[in-house]
């Protein structure tokens, strides 16, 4: 199924109104070198953070008309309130339910692992806001699916990783390798959803997302001198790199695992990071390259004037700016010097 | 079943398919453009109301090409006299000669009035970011336009030559 993209056309206009409001370089810059993590936050004030419509949605909380006081709780609810914002525009915007489902269904899979460790914890309940909304799925339906086993409204793969994330917790008792079933469950719906949407731009952001997730994963094992059986399991199907040439790389000298995963088109970009974790141990650096090749595929959208390709573009670039934020916010709460921030944020949107 | 083959093939009923479709096809053109540029502005005056006037420039922009479609379906209708003048019993040949006349308009505005509206649609995205550098974005969708006249232009030139 091919996607017509004059569909997009809205959602398209939308978007290229909303995109100024994203935050380039300089406006990152001005968030690390403010003096107050306050002045910092007003910053996202001018990106919109904290408002919808042209109303205030996070009530006496927006960063202008708060006293000095920002601290942490103030942040992840003003970053919250953004996500939950965004998730919004993209079901409203998108005429594909499979777009927005492909970025919502995170969500979703984070909702599952906070039902399954409140039964897991025996405690049985959660506090709803550690949920994440909007998702695919509203929460409470979940909530009720997984504990009354009741899981025919769920899509199958979903309904395979419950199952089975319940079942390795009852033999192990170890909800990490539950939620490394969940996770690899959601790639490889990320996955069905960019297919079934007919968007080729779309199933090739799966790809790389994949492959970002893998080599990350393959990495820290190596690193950490995990168990085959243990690697095995985290690596997820679906990449443009076969698990066989992860496989291959588990006993190899850093250099030739360096030198292996540069060979890959991902190389140009994600060299630095990988020399950094394998050579000094820097997670951050590796994270930080791998999110910089899901960021230039985004960008490759830059100059489509219609269609998915666009929309896609701004929700993967808004997601990062999040991100950046919350990493600014709890780096000046922190008292971190700013060129370790400014190490740490993702490429700018441009 | 020989009246019905006699009445496809009457010049008349030929001349009048060939106007049709001028109006047809690059109508469908048109409709699609101006929709498919509509769509694109009506997200853009979602967040941002004030831009609707430069937005309507461009939108009108791919309404054009079913402008030339009626004017030589118009001029088709004119020579065989169902418009002004006296109605001309014409022969098989002419009234091919006319459908034929018909194509470059009605062929070339279905695809360049498509064509426009992406241009103007991308347009759109200018005004959205750049609003200042509506002249561009009205220019690269008058570009296509010269498509649209050139066999606006044929599809003239040919009908007046028909010799009835």
């Amino acid at each position: 199924m091919l996607l017509d993209n004059t569909r997009f056309a809205y959602a398209t206009g939308r978007i290229r109104v909303i995109e100024r409001l994203l935050i380039d370089r300089s406006g990152y810059n001005r968030m690390i070198d403010a003096a107050t993590v306050k002045e910092a936050a007003e910053v996202l004030s001018e990106a919109g953070y904290a408002v919808a419509g042209g109303t205030d949605i996070f009530a006496g909380k927006d960063p202008r008309r708060l006293g000095d006081s920002f601290g942490a709780h103030e942040i992840e609810s003003l970053l919250e309130a953004e996500r939950r914002k965004t998730g919004e525009l993209l079901m409203e915007v998108s005429p594909d339910e499979y777009i927005a489902n492909y970025f919502l269904i995170k969500n979703d899979y984070h909702n599952i692992k906070v039902i399954l460790k409140a039964e897991f914890s025996g405690a049985g309940t959660y506090d709803p806001a550690w949920l994440s909304v909007p998702g695919v799925y509203e929460a409470g339906k979940l909530a009720g699916i997984i504990t009354g086993r009741l899981y025919g409204d769920m899509p199958e793969i979903m309904r395979k990783a419950v199952s089975q994330a319940l079942d390795i917790f009852g033999r192990t008792g170890d909800p990490q390798l539950s939620d490394i079933v969940l996770d690899s469950a959601r790639f490889a719906q990320m996955k069905e959803y960019a297919a079934a949407s007919g968007d080729t731009f779309l199933s090739g952001l799966a790809v790389v997302m994949i492959d970002m997730s893998n080599i990350k994963s393959a990495l820290r094992c190596i690193k950490l001198g995990k168990a085959a059986d243990f690697a095995e399991r985290v690596l997820i199907r679906g990449g443009s790199m076969d698990i066989s040439f992860f496989n291959a790389l588990r006993d190899a000298e850093p250099q030739i695992i360096a030198e292996q995963l540069e060979g890959t088109r991902y190389g140009g970009i994600i060299s630095g990071g990988i020399r950094s974790y394998l050579d000094e141990g820097k997670l951050v650096s590796l994270e930080k390259a791998a999110d910089s090749c899901i960021i230039q595929y985004a960008d490759k959208a830059k100059y489509v004037a219609i269609g998915p390709e666009p929309v896609i573009r701004y929700f993967v670039v808004k997601e990062y700016e999040i991100m950046n934020a919350g990493i600014i916010l709890a780096g000046k709460t922190g008292g971190i010097p700013g060129n370790v921030i400014r190490e740490r944020i993702r490429d700018a949107y441009a | 079943m020989q009246d019905w083959l006699t009445s496809m093939f009457n010049g008349n009923v030929i001349a009048f398919t060939g106007a049709a479709l001028a109006v047809i096809l690059a109508g469908m053109g048109s409709a699609r453009g101006v929709g498919m540029v509509g769509e694109a502005a009506a997200g853009v005056i979602t967040e941002d109301p004030s831009k609707f006037g430069q937005t309507i420039l461009l939108q009108v922009l791919p309404g054009t090409q079913g402008i030339y479609g009626l004017l030589v379906a118009f001029v088709i209708l004119n020579r065989i006299g169902v418009v002004g003048g006296e109605y001309l019993q014409i022969t098989a040949v002419q009234g091919f000669l006319f459908l034929a006349a018909a194509l470059p308009i009605g062929i070339v505005g279905y695809k360049s009035a498509i064509a426009q509206g992406r241009a103007a649609a991308a347009g759109i995205g200018i005004i959205a970011k750049r609003p200042e550098e509506l002249a561009k974005g009205i220019t690269f969708a008058v570009m296509v336009e010269t498509y649209a006249v050139l066999a606006l232009l044929a599809s003239i030139i040919m009908i007046y030559g028909i010799r009835l």
